[in-house]
């Protein structure tokens, strides 16, 4: 038995192979009606010229069918129908039964191209909207328009141009879904740009609401003493002695550099919480930072003994040299305001990748719950109203800002230590080699 | 520490700190002009024998950095620019294009006139720059420029070649901040312009060679964010 496919239709090689094919079948026809005959009725057999036909048409397709009809119903007058092998007036009937065959072949036929069109118009739907499924996929990751763009392009330029202008799903070709999708991921990209603006924006109000709050509060402290000490030093009426006229004057000073200070502060956070490459890194030396700390402390003339803990041959460290100096400022100034220390200790010291600075005081500690807190913003000692509480919270954002680390260490009644950490790089900074002379 | 009176220029448009300083200043014995505006500078450092100018970074009709070559075409008065602590490029700008020493609002009294003070040895030095038969002594630190020889506390110290010419940049502007830029174009060549960590390598020997310590230094003192200078007196 031939095994024949319904898939294939006439996909069986060309159509000269399909018209060679139909003589092993119109043969093994005639076969099989011959061999009928003596048994069966001619309106039984006429039904195997059918069954052929039927089959050449689903396999063959419909120009050997028709030949299989026509050699078909003559085989059958000739050989199944008397007067055998002649024909005969009464035998213009069988061109009914030729007809009735000729229009199954036609339809089959007819039936089975529908039936493969729509196989092949199926796949090219399922692969048009596979592709929008995959440009759509690829869309959804996309980080900014070039991309999406790209995309795009790429997508475009897969497909051929029958494709392309082929209709998908709603749309009335594939590319115009292709673009519409390409505008919609253009859109939902801007559309989250706008709602990222909006969220830093917020968020930069909210800070520099709260920082003008804080200003307005904590500059009018010192504000208040240095009109006070003013205006009663220029009051003729007023009798001072020398002595307390000088020290009216230094108050004066003292206040005046403590608003420098906090304000020198509060710009410092705002530029931190900018875009705009807040941290601006170089090679820096470590005694040296230390050592303008010291010097700016000096020059307001304190009362407290700094003392350093450097050791000889600690590497450049890469960092921003005038937050790390406020950093440190900010520290020493908590350390005599708040921890009322006679002696503070500075120093460093090179722990594998890291190289750990501290800041030490002999002063009263903390209790755990003031050291738990004291980084965020705006908080204060308990019990202590000076200061504005982000000199912490302004040390802290800063070593973030360089990768590394900081903690208190302060237990009650034995004074404060605050260590940072920064990452030292790899690689320390390299001079030319000097050419070997005595100078 | 007195001096003797100066004619001094101030240029800067805040009348408070206008009339601040040409107070601070006449109380020293100076004789003091002032104007807020670029212009107004010009034609007085044109007219006038200027001992000093002290100029303001944020004057309304003229940059700062852009009336200093100006000024210069006039005078060659030691010139000192007040800039705000945000103006650090502006000010290393200036440095470099002919200001002689910088201050940093707010200052106190005691630093503007330690600064005068160093600017007004040097006039009364000759007028070109110290040349290389020049010995500079400063404190305990004895530098012969010629000879190539530095002595500290009477001893001799041995420096590379580099350091010894490190410390002759500074020595030669004593009293005066010398930038970074200027310590890389001079010692290591204008290719070196912008490796900072030479100079800081090089501060850091030069300290650990004459320095009792190297983090609260006599002698080698830093302008942070600016350069470094070698201490007057």
């Amino acid at each position: 038995m031939l095994a024949f496919s319904f898939g294939a239709g006439c996909s069986g090689g060309g159509s000269v192979a399909r018209y060679i094919l139909v003589l092993p079948a119109i043969a093994l026809a005639l076969l099989v009606a011959w061999l009928m005959r003596p048994w069966f009725e001619p309106t039984n057999v006429v039904m195997v010229y059918f069954l052929a036909v039927i089959l050449v048409t689903l396999r063959l397709g419909f120009g050997p069918a028709i030949i299989t009809a026509f050699v078909g119903i003559t085989a059958f007058d000739l050989v199944n129908v008397p007067p055998f092998l002649e024909f005969s007036d009464s035998d213009v009937q069988y061109v009914f039964t030729l007809a009735v065959m000729l229009f199954t072949a036609f339809t089959i036929h007819r039936l089975m191209q529908r039936w493969r069109d729509k196989v092949s118009e199926a796949a090219a739907q399922e692969r048009r909207s596979s592709a929008l499924y995959h440009l759509s996929a690829e869309l959804m990751d996309a980080k900014d328009i070039q991309v999406i763009d790209a995309i795009l392009s790429r997508h475009l330029a897969i497909l051929p141009a029958s494709e392309l202008s082929a209709p998908v799903g709603d749309a009335s070709d594939v590319q115009q879904a292709m673009q519409h999708m390409a505008e919609q991921a253009h859109r939902h990209y801007l559309l989250q740009q706008q709602m990222r603006q909006a969220q830093l924006q917020y968020e930069s109000e909210q800070l520099r609401n709260t920082i003008l709050n804080a200003l307005s509060h904590d500059l009018r402290t010192p504000l208040a003493t240095i009109i006070g000490a003013a205006s009663s030093l220029q009051d003729t009426q007023a009798m001072f002695a020398p002595e307390a006229r000088q020290q009216m004057m230094a108050v004066i000073h003292d206040e005046a550099l403590h608003m420098k200070g906090m304000v020198q502060n509060f710009l410092d956070m705002a530029r931190l919480h900018s875009k705009a490459a807040p941290v601006q890194m170089d090679w820096q030396a470590a005694e040296e930072i230390i050592g303008n700390v010291l010097q700016a402390q000096h020059r307001r003339q304190i009362s407290v003994r700094i003392t350093t803990s450097i050791p000889n041959c600690v590497p450049l460290v890469r960092c921003d040299g005038y937050l790390l100096e406020r950093v440190l400022d900010n520290l020493v100034d908590n350390a005599i305001r708040h921890g009322h220390a006679q002696h503070i200790r500075l120093g460093c010291e090179q722990q594998g990748a890291q190289l750990c600075f501290f800041v030490s005081d002999d002063g009263c500690g903390m209790s755990t719950q003031d050291s738990s807190r004291a980084f965020e913003p705006f908080t204060r000692l308990s019990g202590d109203n000076s200061g504005t509480g982000i000199g912490l919270t302004i040390c802290r954002d800063i070593i973030k800002a360089h990768g590394g680390d900081i903690w208190i260490d302060a237990p009650p009644g034995q004074g404060t230590t605050v260590y940072f950490t920064l990452p030292m790089p790899d690689a320390a900074p390299a001079v030319p080699a000097e050419p070997e002379a005595e100078s | 520490m007195t001096t003797d009176a100066m004619q001094i220029l101030v240029v800067e448009d805040d009348m408070q700190l206008r009339s601040m300083l040409i107070t601070s200043l006449a109380s020293f014995g100076h004789l003091v002009s002032a104007t807020g505006s670029a212009r107004e500078a010009r034609s007085i450092a044109a007219e006038s024998r200027l001992d000093l100018i002290l100029l303001d970074l944020g004057l309304p009709d003229l940059d700062g950095s852009e009336l200093i070559p100006l000024l210069r075409q006039e005078t060659q008065a030691p010139l000192i620019v007040i800039s705000a602590r945000d103006q650090e490029e502006q000010k290393v700008r200036c440095l470099d294009a002919g200001a002689d020493d910088y201050l940093t609002k707010p200052f106190g009294m005691s630093e503007l006139m330690a600064r005068v003070r160093s600017l007004a040895r040097r006039m009364q030095r000759p007028q070109k720059e110290a040349t290389l038969a020049d010995t500079i002594v400063i404190g305990g630190l004895e530098i012969r420029l010629r000879e190539h020889q530095v002595w500290l506390h009477g001893e001799p110290v041995h420096l590379t070649p580099v350091e010894f010419k490190l410390l002759a940049v500074l020595a030669r502007k004593a009293g005066r901040v010398t930038t970074h830029r200027q310590l890389l174009r001079d010692v290591w060549g204008p290719h070196a312009e912008e490796q900072n960590h030479y100079v800081r390598i090089y501060m850091r020997q030069l300290r650990n060679k004459l320095e009792l310590d190297a983090s609260q230094p006599r002698y080698l003192l830093t302008d942070p964010g600016v350069g470094y200078r070698l201490a007057m007196e």
